[in-house]
């Protein structure tokens, strides 16, 4: 009898644990952090913290989506734990940024170097690994506040704008810890994809018209985000910025190519445009009379878009030839440019080469690990391109 | 007539108990050693496991009933007492270890500002429970969550294998001889479960070799493919996590299928709770062997005392844990448990056998199994 009254007893202590650990706040209690953006001034850390704050158009929805469903709060400290500790204190809710979507860098705090952003995201236990990360020329502040004309949530729009470009071959998406993967590693450096803020009448003029009776957003200050390149970084702070024109190339030496319109103009052949895909790259570094290089090799697949061929040309039927030959051209000195520009003006790896002489060259790395620059800054390159058009759309060259 | 679960059973328990150590804690944590040298180093060390089991094996093989524990008795007599409580004292450790463990992960991974006292008596209390319950129980949940476990860890693992970069894995440039030794050791210290499995050994029907061989080669396996992700999706990255693995299911993503963490600690404390029962139970055993009179709820309550504040005492500090950790964790203490003592014995065993006038002695020494 006693032994069924103690088990009795037991199994309702037991039970009473099953109210969690924690003290209940309710969802309304909450603030959703979406994006935040980390500016550096003064010698504070100004954090712009996007939050979700639905906006109902009075009726049964809850999400009106001509109004921006966020509200930024602003706060600084001296490190960004501080800082982000007196959000609170905004707005009354508390924060909880286990869902957020976007980590953007301003300008001032990526000189100032990433050790800080790294070290807070990291042993947060709120943060995820997978939380992206982009860089703005200027505050990042002005991003978050902007009005922005496209989607329902800023931040979801942002996250979705880089995903598209990524597919587009204008951009590709970076997460934490690939940031954090790079920061540590003694090897490569750190890329970012860059964002800005652009007039929405700059973009569709037409549409503002449309929109301005009815929306809310598209007040004559209505922005829209767009790609801008990417920032590179060197010891952890930003060392330069490469410009849009040149993120194919980067995106196909790192492997993250997907697809991209390639548009080739000459003369004899006219102007074509050709969306190549399935890229495939093979990086091999090679040692000959004592010197370091790399061979790289992109092969990729091409399907015609559009074709004008000059009044005057002959058209063999399905022979592509020339224009395979003229876009080869055209992606070659994109990637030409691309290494110049990281390797022998900025003297930066972002592409892992020199993981890949780790490797294969194990006893000359041995040698020359201590002077990474100067390999980095010497390592030659040879690059071929091969890009064969099998699919010709639904139209032959024609004049 | 003692023998209560299958071979099968037995494996689940050390298999899930083997893992969880490995999903826990950095890889890196107490040697700073290269991903490729843990790798070559793991897989070595199955070898060396292998081999240093060989005495236990021939010891069981002449005792036909009993475990290590019996048989030091059979050779030492009451001196025995002092083989029985080294390997209590050695799986209270481990348990509280284990419960140390799962604490700080829920402390620092999941609960930051929880008051985790609540949770570790609640902890202890089920692991207590699951202890007094028996082996049979604790090997039929292990054998319905090892199930679990294998299917998550197959979902988690091709999950990560788009992020998988094969130019992490970089050759060893500094002493690499060193540190394959460091691992090898690293390794063997790791798998406290070759404690478990010679002090449940009795317990098994069938094949006990086949169901150790079973074991040591998939979670080798497990282990391999565990560390085999942590380096080459996250690379240096892995040297400034605590729990890189669970780092790793946060990137994770399978179509639709994301945020795996919240899988991972699913399983991950079902496991640190099957880890714990075996190792309390196995306390109990060897405590009970010795003080054959003392009841068995006596046993269970002093255990559980001890458990409650020694965890309660170490969790508080984190140079306490670590240095519970690094005890553990030792090369040596497993080394002297599962080869150096055992041999011991076995030779002991042998020429007490080889000279003993009256052969019946060496069996009925009134210290067995049967009195659990």
């Amino acid at each position: 009898m006693i032994k069924k009254i103690l088990l009795i007893l037991g199994t309702l202590l037991m039970l009473s644990s099953l109210t969690g650990c924690l003290k209940t706040i309710n969802l309304s209690d909450r603030a959703i952090v979406q994006a935040i953006g980390i500016d550096y001034d003064e010698d504070k850390y100004k954090l712009s913290i996007q939050i979700f704050s639905p906006e109902g158009s009075g009726g049964q929805t809850a999400i009106d989506t001509s109004k921006q469903n966020s509200k930024v709060i602003t706060t600084e400290g001296k490190t960004i734990g501080e800082a982000m500790s007196k959000a609170d204190l905004k707005q009354g809710k508390k924060i909880f940024y286990g869902h957020n979507r976007l980590i953007i860098l301003g300008e001032s705090s990526a000189k100032k170097g990433l050790e800080n952003v790294i070290s807070f995201f990291n042993t947060d236990a709120q943060s995820k690994s997978d939380v992206g990360m982009l860089v703005v020329k200027g505050d990042a502040n002005e991003i978050l506040n902007a009005k922005i004309t496209q989607g329902i949530l800023p931040a979801e729009t942002i996250e979705k704008i880089v995903r598209n470009a990524e597919d587009t071959g204008q951009s590709f998406q970076v997460r934490f810890y690939d940031v954090a993967k790079n920061y540590k590693s003694t090897t490569n450096s750190v890329s970012i994809p860059v964002i800005k803020l652009e007039d929405a009448e700059d973009n569709s003029g037409e549409k503002k018209e449309e929109e301005s009776a009815s929306s809310e957003k598209s007040e004559g200050d209505s922005k829209v985000i767009s790609m801008d390149g990417i920032s590179v970084f060197l010891d952890g702070r930003l060392k330069t910025y490469i410009d849009q024109e040149n993120t194919r190339a980067i995106q196909i030496l790192l492997q993250k190519f997907k697809s991209s319109v390639v548009v080739s103009e000459s003369d004899s052949i006219g102007t074509s445009s050709v969306e190549i895909f399935k890229s495939q790259i093979k990086i091999n570094p090679r040692i000959k009379n004592g010197d370091m290089s790399v061979d790289i090799i992109v092969k990729t697949d091409g399907i015609v878009k559009e074709i004008v061929v000059p009044e005057d040309r002959e058209v063999p039927v399905f022979e592509y030839k020339d224009i395979e030959d003229s876009l080869e051209d055209v992606i070659k000195d994109e990637i030409d440019n691309v290494l110049y520009l990281t390797l022998k003006e900025n003297n930066i790896d972002i592409f892992n080469f020199m993981d890949r002489i780790k490797q294969k060259y194990p006893s000359y790395w041995k040698d020359n690990r201590d002077d990474i620059g100067n390999i980095i800054s010497n390592l030659g390159y040879n690059v071929k391109i091969d890009v064969n058009i099998d699919r010709t759309g639904l139209q032959i060259k024609d004049k | 007539m003692f023998a209560k679960i299958s071979g099968a059973q037995l494996f689940t328990m050390l298999y899930i108990s083997r893992v969880f150590s490995s999903l826990t804690y950095n890889i890196h944590t107490g040697s700073k050693l290269d991903g490729l040298a843990i790798l070559i180093g793991s897989l070595i060390s199955l070898f060396v496991q292998i081999l240093i089991v060989i005495p236990i094996f021939k010891l069981y093989d002449r005792i036909k009933n009993g475990n290590i524990i019996t048989a030091g008795y059979n050779c030492f007599g009451k001196n025995g007492i002092i083989i029985a409580w080294i390997y209590a004292i050695y799986a209270i450790l481990v348990g509280i270890n284990t419960i140390v463990q799962a604490m700080f992960f829920l402390d620092n991974a999941v609960y930051t500002n929880a008051n985790s006292s609540i949770l570790v008596l609640m902890f202890i209390g089920l692991v207590l429970y699951g202890a007094v319950s028996g082996v049979e129980s604790i090997s039929r949940v292990s054998a319905i969550f090892g199930v679990f476990f294998v299917v998550a860890f197959l979902f988690i693992f091709t999950g990560l294998l788009s992020s998988v970069d094969m130019y992490n894995l970089s050759p060893i440039f500094d002493s690499p001889i060193k540190q394959i030794g460091v691992s090898i050791f690293d390794n063997l210290g790791r798998n406290t479960e070759l404690v478990a499995f010679i002090l449940l050994y009795p317990y098994t029907k069938g094949n006990k070799k086949k169901t150790f061989m079973s074991y040591l080669i998939l979670s080798t396996i497990t282990i391999q493919i565990i560390v085999f992700l942590i380096t080459t999706v996250l690379a240096n990255y892995s040297g400034s996590l605590v729990f890189p693995f669970y780092t790793l299911t946060t990137i994770s993503y399978t179509s639709i299928f994301q945020r795996l963490d919240s899988l991972h600690m699913a399983l991950w404390i079902v496991l640190a709770f099957i880890k714990a029962t075996m190792y309390v139970f196995i306390a109990y055993s060897c405590i009970s062997i010795s003080l054959p009179k003392v009841k068995k709820g006596y046993i269970f309550s002093v255990i559980f005392i001890a458990i409650s504040i020694s965890v309660y005492w170490i969790q508080s500090s984190l140079d306490a844990i670590r240095y519970l950790q690094g005890f553990i964790n030792s090369g040596f203490i497993v080394l002297i448990l599962v080869f150096i003592l055992p041999f011991i014995i076995y030779i002991v065993y042998i020429f007490k056998k080889e000279n003993s006038v009256d052969k019946k002695n060496i069996v009925n020494t009134g210290y067995s199994i049967d009195a659990i």
